[in-house]
């Protein structure tokens, strides 16, 4: 058993949630139009990417289980998000991967080109899709 | 896991530092030469932890001069055991080839980089890996994909306690990099233990 990563898991209201929902919805609407071919512009929308997708994270979590991560590693909402029973079981591996992209471009800024940039939006789109449902 | 002195899982850190030195070697050492060897607590630390190994009989003690002579006694039953935790490091790039292997989707080259691959990680270190993707990754066998690196993430990390650092890379981008002369590269040039595929070397040449 991989051993489970401890921090704040807090409760959390609909409205509170509905309102993570929607600041994940405004952070992908930047980062799509931020995405475009000058290579600068690729960290920024990464970033949000990362963002929007914690927030829809924290969404689904709060309106499936009443609760979301609050801890310092992001790692813990992947975690919580494995107990929630999702249409997209992709999800949890999707903000996993949303999570090492943003770590491994502290080794180097080239890490993050347009193309990956474009995966994490679309990853963290599939997050906010889930939101969306419930 | 403290990967440069793995023993340290099991014993306090001074035991599993001498342990680690005196299993390195078939010769006797002096109490100062493991200090010096061992490179941190203080010499009267170090020969507390002599006396008491020796005590348990797990290590031998000779005086043909002025000074004793140490060295681990490979009769005694936990001396197998010893050297297996010395060797920890190995069984973790086994694991890692292994299980990379076994994936249905392989990458053109993968390799390990950073402080483990150096020899110089702690119970804090990541362990890196780099991974370049196949040259086509259709966007339907992206999550098969992605479920691969997840899931050696897990495995890294009930293996070892400590969290992997994946890094997946594109081979345009690497190309790109090459090109743009990001030190990063270097790194990886120089550092990189092959894990599965091409060598990074000829991926990199292949790739300019």
């Amino acid at each position: 058993m991989t051993p489970r990563r401890t921090g704040r898991v807090v409760t959390c209201t609909p409205t509170e949630c509905r309102g993570r929902r929607d600041q994940a919805r405004a952070f992908l609407e930047v980062a799509e139009l931020v995405l475009t071919e000058d290579r600068r512009e690729a960290h920024v929308a990464a970033a949000l990417a990362v963002l929007g997708g914690i927030a829809a994270a924290d969404a689904i979590c709060g309106l499936s289980l009443g609760k979301w991560s609050r801890g310092q590693d992001h790692n813990q909402a992947a975690d919580l998000l494995d107990d929630v029973v999702l249409r997209d079981k992709t999800l949890p591996t999707k903000l996993r991967r949303l999570l090492a992209d943003k770590d491994a471009a502290h080794y180097s800024s080239t890490l993050i080109t347009i193309e990956k940039a474009k995966t994490m939006v679309r990853h963290a789109t599939a997050l906010l899709a889930e939101a969306d449902t419930r | 896991m403290d990967l440069s002195f793995p023993l340290a899982t099991i014993a306090p850190t001074l035991d599993a530092g001498v342990l680690h030195v005196l299993a390195a070697t078939t010769a006797g050492c002096t109490a100062a030469e493991v200090h010096r060897r061992l490179g941190h607590g203080s010499d009267e630390g170090v020969r507390k932890v002599m006396a008491r190994l020796v005590r348990q009989g797990v290590v031998l003690a000779e005086t043909p001069a002025r000074y004793s002579l140490y060295r681990l006694n490979r009769e005694h039953v936990a001396a197998p055991h010893i050297e297996a935790l010395t060797r920890v490091r190995d069984q973790i790039f086994a694991n890692i080839r292994v299980e990379v292997a076994g994936w249905q989707i392989e990458p053109l080259h993968a390799g390990l980089f950073g402080s483990f691959a150096r020899g110089t990680a702690d119970s804090d270190s990541d362990i890196d890996v780099l991974l370049v993707r196949p040259e086509v990754l259709a966007e339907r066998t992206e999550d098969a994909w992605l479920d691969q690196l997840v899931h050696l993430e897990r495995r890294i990390r009930d293996w070892t306690g400590n969290a992997a650092q994946i890094i997946d890379l594109a081979p345009g981008t690497l190309g790109q990099m090459a090109h743009d002369g990001d030190p990063l590269v270097d790194s990886w040039r120089a550092e990189d233990i092959p894990v599965h595929g091409e060598r990074f070397l000829d991926l990199l040449r292949r790739l300019r």
